[in-house]
């Protein structure tokens, strides 16, 4: 290569290898062994491909250059590591010296270094992988986030603090009859009633109506949150809103079951019972009146069951409501002892009721339930007690209520007791200690549960202790005011006994209305 | 060797390329291969970087035993394919996707269609890289909806440069073949 295009390839950090046609080395510039393969070494290397991999597999795209059927064969950015850390980049391309070279018909490799421009290349390069990558990410979770927005079967609506909509999603279109234009800009105050949002405290899910565009009402269960994002400060929030349709039959279907079952289950038994009662009361011979006792106390069991099942749909609706009257608790309580009095005598167990000398005399709250609550533990306790005794007591603790007390009740026996891993199931409805309890004691399994919800909506709370084949104790708690003690009419404390014979001594003309059969006959 | 010798180098050496998109991790997926080594860092490549690897495969049930030499070539952008001068000559390549970027996926076609009209003979192999990433389940889904390749693709594997699952077999499978 003659010196003034050395000096110039110099000049511009360009290195060149002349090439025989078989590739093997003729000449080398002095520089141009850095650009070759760290673990090459330039002096014993036969041939250009062991400087330069590069080149392995080039070999038809050079003997193209050298046959002139293709001007040049080039590959750029070839990356080198000459040390750790260290990279090198420099571009390869190879050209056939013309006819009026020394050289002629040999082939020319030349070097050029490009790592400032590549290096610069590269940063270029990270930067907008690196955005894309960012990109790409944000759109993936966008869309993930979209998805489980759109395909949701709820309803939901994403509003500005004032109200008015910003996002619905598919199900709040069609559950609204319009589209998200119509819906988007509008106040969500429009279309779903009696959303009052006074404070963000009160947020939380409520049942209201919301009105279609072809204005129908549907009942709906709407959820709100607040929204506050840091990404355009957004402030808003999030409704969620629950077509109830369908739920809302299934309640009123239910009700209607329920009072069907009032009507047509209970009149008849109440005829049963009562019929039953008014011949107890005529004269019969002694396995008549055993027959009669017996027809007696099944239907007041069934009765009872009946009466459990509606109390708990009555407290499941939302719909049993506590009377608050005056009424004398020991009174209430020695009434409800002296029921079990006879079963106990008969089982030969021991029944008592403590009282605490500073139990108020006389306290506000419902009377039939706490007598009710009482009925179920004391029940329970006799069933299930075979010898020793069962004790009911009950005790004053103080309360952070003025003119109020917490009375603490234990219902204890010494009966077959709970095992520990059977606990949490009993104040669970239709569930008992065992199965086999059911065919050894009877029950539903519904007593205790309906304790439990009428303790809780007396204010209180209903837990056990207990001992397998020691006893147990059922304690639970009410809070209730304290009455200033007033002369109460005692409330009877057995069943009065009906009379059948009174109407012949006092005859009387009574007007009776009555639409049933059997009730006319009992009446 | 003369001068008059014809232009046909002689060498245990067999050119492979690692092509796909960028950020997909065709860099580590070599990284792991050759040096048994994992970083979390991206660094982006450009132009081409060339790797050896001794490596014994049986063919025809003869141990046989040759260097891969594996081109790293930059990944291809919506602005920039990649150079054909990069992938002639190769006797395979493996097409890489990154499984939590469904583009990747869909430009894997792309890429093979690329290469085979520069080296019709060419074989595939295809990974379907960061599948650490995603549910084994969604991974199921997506190894079953690919597989609608021509025939010189040779094997689908999913991989992950980090944790090294079927990296070696990516490479073995390919190199098995070439």
């Amino acid at each position: 290569m003659n010196f003034i295009l050395k000096h110039l390839l110099e000049l511009r950090h360009i290195e060149y290898f002349i090439l025989a046609k078989n590739l093997t080395i003729l000449e080398v510039s002095t520089g141009a062994g850095r650009f070759v393969e760290s673990c090459a070494e330039l002096s014993l290397a036969p041939e250009i491909q062991d400087l330069f991999p590069e080149l392995t597999g080039s070999e038809t795209a050079l003997q193209a250059v050298l046959e002139g059927q293709q001007s040049s064969f080039e590959i750029k950015a070839i990356t080198r590591s000459p040390h750790p850390g260290q990279v090198l980049y420099f571009d390869l391309f190879v050209i056939r010296a013309s006819k009026k070279d020394a050289i002629e018909g040999q082939l020319v490799l030349f070097l050029e270094d490009v790592t400032k421009q590549l290096e610069l290349e590269q940063s270029l390069v990270q930067n907008s992988n690196e955005t894309n990558l960012l990109l790409s990410q944000i759109s993936a979770s966008q869309e993930y986030v979209n998805q489980i927005i759109f395909s949701m079967a709820d309803a939901l609506i994403v509003t500005q603090r004032s109200g008015k909509i910003k996002t619905v999603n598919p199900a709040a279109q069609a559950l609204l009859e319009c589209n998200d234009s119509e819906l988007i800009g509008q106040s969500i105050f429009d279309v779903i009633e009696r959303l009052g949002i006074e404070s963000e405290d009160s947020l939380g899910s409520t049942e209201t109506l919301c009105q279609t565009k072809s204005g129908h009402q549907i009942p709906v269960e709407v959820s709100c949150a607040v929204l506050q994002t840091q990404v355009s400060d957004f402030q808003g929030f999030v409704y969620t809103i629950r077509d109830m349709t369908e739920q809302k039959q299934a309640e009123l279907a239910k009700q209607e079951f329920l009072a069907m079952i009032s009507h047509e289950i209970r009149t008849p038994l109440s005829a049963v019972i009562g019929m039953a009662e008014l011949l107890r009361n005529t004269e019969l011979a002694p396995h008549q009146q055993d027959l009669i006792s017996t027809i007696h106390s099944s239907g007041d069991a069934l009765l009872t069951i009946l009466n459990d099942i509606l109390d708990l749909s009555k407290i499941e609706a939302g719909k049993l409501e506590l009377n608050q009257q005056s009424f004398n608790l020991s009174e209430c309580i020695q009434a409800v002892v002296n029921l079990f009095v006879p079963t106990a005598r008969e089982k030969g167990i021991e029944l008592r009721f403590v009282t605490a000398p500073n139990l108020p005399q006389i306290i506000m709250g419902d009377s039939a339930r706490l007598r009710q609550i009482l009925i179920n533990l004391l029940s329970n306790a006799v069933k299930f007690t075979a010898t020793g005794e069962v004790k009911l007591s009950v005790i004053p603790i103080a309360t952070t209520i003025p003119q109020s007390v917490e009375l603490q009740f234990a219902v204890s026996d010494t009966g077959i007791g709970i095992p520990i891993h059977r606990r949490d199931r009993l104040f669970q409805s239709f569930s008992q200690v065992d199965s086999s309890i059911t065919r050894q004691y009877g029950g539903t399994g519904l007593g205790l549960s309906l304790c439990k919800q009428l303790c809780e909506m007396m204010g209180g709370r209903i837990w056990v202790e207990s001992q397998p084949d020691q006893g147990s104790t059922f304690y639970f708690t009410l809070t209730t005011p304290i009455v200033a003690p007033i002369a109460l009419h005692p409330e009877p404390s057995v069943p009065l006994q009906i009379d059948s014979q009174m109407g012949q001594r006092h005859p009387l003309r009574i007007l009776l209305a009555e639409d049933h059969a059997i009730n006319k006959k009992w009446c | 060797m003369s001068a008059d010798t014809p232009l046909h180098h002689v060498c245990d050496c067999q050119k492979i390329c690692l092509i796909g998109d960028f950020g997909v991790g065709k860099t580590s997926l070599i990284n792991r291969f050759v040096d048994r080594q994992f970083s979390d860092q991206y660094l982006s490549t450009v132009g081409v970087k060339i790797s050896r690897k001794l490596i014994e495969v049986e063919k025809a049930g003869t141990p046989t035993v040759f260097q891969l030499l594996i081109w790293d070539i930059e990944g291809s952008t919506k602005f920039k394919t990649i150079a054909p001068t990069y992938l002639q000559g190769a006797k395979g390549a493996i097409v890489v996707a990154d499984v939590t970027r469904p583009e990747t996926l869909e430009h894997l076609a792309e890429h093979i269609e690329r290469f085979t009209n520069l080296n019709p003979q060419g074989v595939f192999v295809i990974a379907l890289n960061k599948s650490d990433l995603i549910d084994p389940e969604q991974l199921d889904v997506l190894l079953k909806a690919s597989q609608n390749y021509p025939l010189s693709v040779l094997s689908i594997y999913s991989t992950s440069a980090k944790t090294g699952i079927h990296v070696d077999q990516l490479f073995q499978t390919l190199a098995k073949h070439l």
